[in-house]
């Protein structure tokens, strides 16, 4: 996609879900700091499950589609939705009150798993739409490789602080890795 | 394994393909999934209360 072009439709497609994948993995981190959320480690599953598809749409991006990247996207969506699946499941009880806060009255891993499958089926759309070239080196696909990038560092960092070296604790109160560092440098 | 291990990977995975590396870069995603996988197994250990 050249300053004067408009993107193809595959190429727009790419960009449009990489956006829409960065605005759900902003939108975790928003309730995480700004509600004091901690995500339970299946919310963390999840979100490791967008970021992986969220690499797909780089990939797409940055060196051009492939069907194989698609059918690696979409095995990699399966595996997000099966996280959240299992979470819908887990609260599905009429008693249970279920995990965490609510967007829209619906909890974020049943809106999880709307976007795991909505992904399944709009990878599936762009193995069917023709590739009219996805590659993009425009100032928008590096703004949003970037955001993608910092997100990543942000979850990395984030779930050191809260699990530190080991397992998450199943129902998150505080964030063990930081205390545990700050044991471990006196404060 | 640490919890934080698959999103490590994927930043490798991450960097990697933005410069191009396509194999590698695939390969990283995929040991990725495969950590995630673990991570599952290991926290959907117990029964779900439903009845199918």
């Amino acid at each position: 996609m050249s300053k004067l072009q408009l993107p193809s439709l595959s190429g727009l497609g790419n960009l449009v879900l990489l956006l829409i994948i960065n605005l759900v993995l902003t939108l975790a981190f928003v309730d995480q700091f700004y509600n004091h959320d901690l995500p339970c480690p299946l919310c963390i599953l999840q979100r490791v499950g967008f970021t992986l598809i969220g690499l797909i749409f780089l990939l797409n991006i940055s060196v051009g589609a492939h069907p194989a990247h698609y059918g690696f996207g979409i095995l990699f969506a399966v595996l997000g939705f099966t996280a959240s699946l299992r979470q819908v499941l887990l609260h599905v009880a009429p008693t249970d009150l279920g995990y965490g806060d609510t967007f829209f009255h619906i909890h974020f891993y049943t809106w999880a798993f709307v976007g795991f499958t909505s992904l399944i089926i709009s990878m599936a759309i762009l193995l069917i739409i023709p590739d009219g070239g996805t590659r993009s080196r425009h100032w928008l696909a590096k703004t949003l490789a970037g955001w993608f990038v910092v997100l990543l560092i942000g979850n990395l960092l984030s779930t050191l602080l809260q699990c530190g070296i080991g397992p998450c604790a199943d129902n998150p109160i505080r964030y063990e890795g930081f205390d545990l560092l700050r044991r471990w440098i006196g404060l | 394994m640490y919890m934080f291990l698959p999103f490590a990977t994927a930043l490798l995975a991450a960097l990697f393909i933005w410069y191009e590396k396509r194999a590698i870069g695939l390969l990283l995603a995929v040991l990725t999934a495969l950590i995630t996988i673990a991570w599952f197994i290991h926290h959907a250990s117990d029964t779900l209360n439903i009845h199918l």
